[in-house]
């Protein structure tokens, strides 16, 4: 009975059913199109926010002394601690090594007043998972820019050629100085670079040259050694959580703690992976960072909330309006004798079909509308879990249900008689 | 008479009226919550990204200071601007890079510091960076130690003193080291420009990171929102569309009744275009209120600071026009069942 109830009544009134249909789905679809975006965009802003660099800057635990102001600085050389050059990939041997986005290696020195600094430009290394992969201080720093040129060829290219002369790119400031124009050869502790590029950062960088470090390593005297690793990590916004003391907590709080990816735990697994070493965070960054991201989750979840509440109702409204309507149905049907539970089955199985077939179109054409705002905006498809069709479906045959509901059960309340003679 | 008609017609189905009235009421709310984060999104995003700090620093070009009148000329214009002056002193036989800067000034540029005790220091005092491991209270190189820095960066191995304090120890006067200018979003460039001119002696870097950072964030957070906001009026425009429509078609009875009676097809589809008039118009003017208080909430909880919906009169008549033509539009094509409607069928019963 139940089934042919409800295919009678699609096939009676097919068109004001595809309607409702049809308004439940437009209101899945801004559903599942809002949470879709908001679920991602934390993500994607969080790896658009990597390009402000290094969140996290490892060195050794007698680090050495440094004057400068924000992104200046001025390391004074040569006084204490270096980290091992070999471990340096360990840093991406920890729980949170994927969230990893890129690390360089830096070695100070100074070629009279020219800083320098050794770095990996593109450089292979082993990752955990026995993969080649490469890294270096373009991963770290991908908003610098090189004005003239271009960057250097991978590591080890020039490094394994036969006295060809290794490549390095000078920061601006440093190239205004001394004169210095892209393709030229110059002299940095008695050995000649050949300039692939100058260097636009508006930060430390743009008063160095910039070197392979293996090159400068041996022309300092300091092979397989390294002042500092920059480190550029996803991270999570700090929360009052994160800023607990890890040596105060619960075994439970400890675990909790370093398995969530704030820049703190990320830091405290480094310290551990890398004896010897101090994490610190690079507050400008990995401050304002969770800042941002804060506030762009925040707005996004309320506008998403907004845009819930708004599809909710207007999906129950309309199930109301639809119940509404067909007062004379239920008449006929209570003064035929159908008890009340069976008359609320019957359109509780159909307002439910209704809604579950409106939910999923909704939801399937929701996450293709997440995809085009993905695409549109970020130039990638933003990926949309497969669970979110499934709740929102669900959610759809709830929402008709409630709106359904109370409509249903004020016709059977009231006299059959009166609405049938209100031919209503 | 025709007034009569509209509202007995409101009175007559109270219940039916308020679940239109509702849907009309979303979708307005909706409308002026989305318009209004839209429009002060970008501005409350911008101040975030105030927090990244300068994005123009001026360094000497050649020497070791630049004009201090630099900062000033960068507040002229419209900037924020903080002139730090590094020098060194001698503490316990070790040399320590000490930094002056001015409280007030900086404070805009380096909200980033961590700062245990007070960070307004005064003549004689100072903030130590937290790896040179000194003790708050304690006196150092002639100054008293109010604060413990934390920022990750140089400033960690620092003592901070007044700008004044260090002028004295480097014996200096009216110059500064480097100044760190936050120069408002869109004129970047030109505050560079017009600075690098007056102050050939400085030389005036963008830096790079923050400045394309912000622009790339907000860019993609603007367009995101704006897709966005269009997707829900245009479906949310379309729900309200399709009850408007059914509106008209569930009173074909009604219809029926008017034309027996002899009235023309034309005031009877005017008695229903301005039901919906009507009904928009109040809808609306809910609606607003309700998004404008929404949206407040929405600011206060996000940004910790309200959404002003600006050009309020803008934003409620253009959401008025667009309810109003939606209204107007749907119930039309509606009426154009008027047409159609044979009083003798209808009435008959079928």
């Amino acid at each position: 009975v139940l089934l042919r109830f409800v295919r009678e009544s699609i096939v009676r009134s097919p068109g004001r059913k595809a309607l409702i249909v049809v308004a439940v789905a437009l209101g899945c679809a801004v559903a599942t199109a809002m949470l879709g975006v908001m679920l991602d965009i934390g993500d994607r802003i969080n790896q658009e926010l990597r390009a402000e660099g290094a969140n996290i800057v490892v060195t050794a635990q007698a680090a050495s002394l440094t004057g400068g102001i924000g992104s200046l600085s001025a390391h004074a050389t040569g006084r204490a601690g270096y980290i091992p050059l070999a471990e340096v990939p360990k840093v991406k041997n920890i729980f949170w090594g994927l969230n990893i986005t890129g690390f360089s290696p830096v070695l100070n020195a100074k070629d009279g007043a020219i800083p320098v600094e050794g770095v990996w430009f593109t450089h292979p290394y082993r990752a955990p998972d026995g993969s080649f992969k490469t890294t270096g201080i373009r991963d770290v720093n991908p908003a610098w820019e090189i004005t003239s040129g271009h960057w250097p060829a991978a590591d080890g290219a020039g490094a394994a050629g036969t006295g060809g002369a290794a490549q390095a790119v000078a920061g601006a400031g440093a190239a205004r100085r001394n004169h210095w124009r892209t393709g030229q050869q110059i002299t940095l502790f008695g050995q000649s670079f050949e300039l692939a590029g100058i260097l636009s950062t508006g930060d430390e960088a743009e008063d160095a040259v910039l070197v392979p470090l293996d090159r400068l390593a041996s022309l300092t005297g300091r092979p397989g050694l390294v002042d500092r690793i920059e480190v550029a990590a996803l991270t999570k916004p700090e929360d009052d959580f994160a800023r607990k003391n890890p040596k105060t907590m619960t075994p439970k709080e400890y675990e909790r703690w370093s398995c969530t990816n704030y820049a703190i735990s990320i830091a405290h697994e480094i310290e551990e992976a890398l004896p010897g070493t101090d994490a610190r965070l690079v507050r400008r960054v990995a401050d304002s960072e969770g800042k941002i991201l804060g506030s762009v989750g925040g707005l996004m979840g309320l506008i998403t909330l907004a845009a819930l509440l708004s599809s909710g109702l207007t999906v129950w409204s309309l199930t109301a309006t639809s119940m509404m309507g067909r007062r004379g149905e239920v008449a006929i049907m209570q003064a035929m004798g159908a008890a009340r539970s069976t008359i609320g089955a019957l359109f509780g199985v159909e307002v439910a079909l209704t809604g579950l077939a409106g939910g999923l179109i909704g939801a399937l054409v929701g996450t293709g509308l997440a995809h085009f705002v993905g695409r549109s905006v970020f130039h990638d498809a933003i990926s949309v879990s497969w669970v979110l069709p499934f709740v929102i479906a669900f959610a759809a045959i709830l929402v008709s249900l409630a709106g359904a509901a109370q409509p249903l059960r004020r016709t059977l309340r009231m006299e059959p008689a009166v609405i049938l003679r209100e031919g209503l | 008479m025709f007034l009569r008609f509209v509202l007995q017609a409101l009175r007559y189905r109270k219940q039916r009226l308020v679940l239109a009235f509702a849907a009309l009421t979303i979708a307005a709310t909706l409308a002026t919550i989305l318009f209004g984060i839209y429009t002060t999104m970008e501005q409350r995003l911008r101040d975030e990204f105030r927090s990244y700090g300068a994005n123009l620093i001026a360094v000497p070009a050649s020497g070791s200071t630049i004009p201090l009148a630099l900062a000033a000329a960068a507040e002229r214009l419209g900037a924020e601007a903080a002139p730090f002056l590094i020098t060194s002193a001698q503490i316990n036989g070790v040399t320590v890079a000490v930094a002056g800067f001015d409280a007030r000034k900086a404070a805009p540029l380096t909200s980033y510091w961590r700062v245990t005790g007070d960070r307004n220091v005064g003549h004689g005092e100072c903030l130590a960076g937290e790896l040179l491991h000194l003790p708050l209270g304690s006196k150092i190189a002639g100054c008293e130690v109010k604060g413990i820095v934390s920022t990750g960066g140089a400033e960690d191995r620092e003592l901070l003193v007044p700008f004044a304090d260090a002028a004295a120890i480097a014996n200096t006067s009216d110059a500064a080291s480097v100044v760190e200018i936050r120069a408002p979003a869109g004129q970047v460039e030109q505050i560079r420009a017009a600075l690098a001119r007056q102050f050939p002696a400085a030389d005036v870097r963008t830096v790079v990171a923050v400045v394309n950072t912000e622009s790339n964030v907000v860019l993609k957070l603007r367009a995101s929102l704006l897709l966005l906001s269009l997707i829900v009026l245009v479906i949310t425009v379309l729900c309200v569309s399709s009850n408007f429509s059914e509106m008209v078609l569930e009173r074909s009875k009604e219809i029926g009744i008017l034309k027996a009676l002899g009235g023309a097809e034309r005031r009877i589809a005017g008695f229903f275009v301005s039901e919906s008039a009507l009904l928009a118009v109040t809808a609306t003017l809910f609606g607003y209120l309700a998004g404008v208080l929404c949206a407040g909430v929405i600011g206060a909880s996000v940004f910790g600071g309200g959404f002003e919906v600006h050009a309020s009169g803008l934003v409620f008549l253009s959401v008025c026009a667009v309810m109003l033509a939606v209204a107007v539009v749907s119930t039309g094509i509606g009426t154009s069942r008027i047409w159609h409607i044979e009083p003798a069928i209808i009435l008959r019963g079928e």
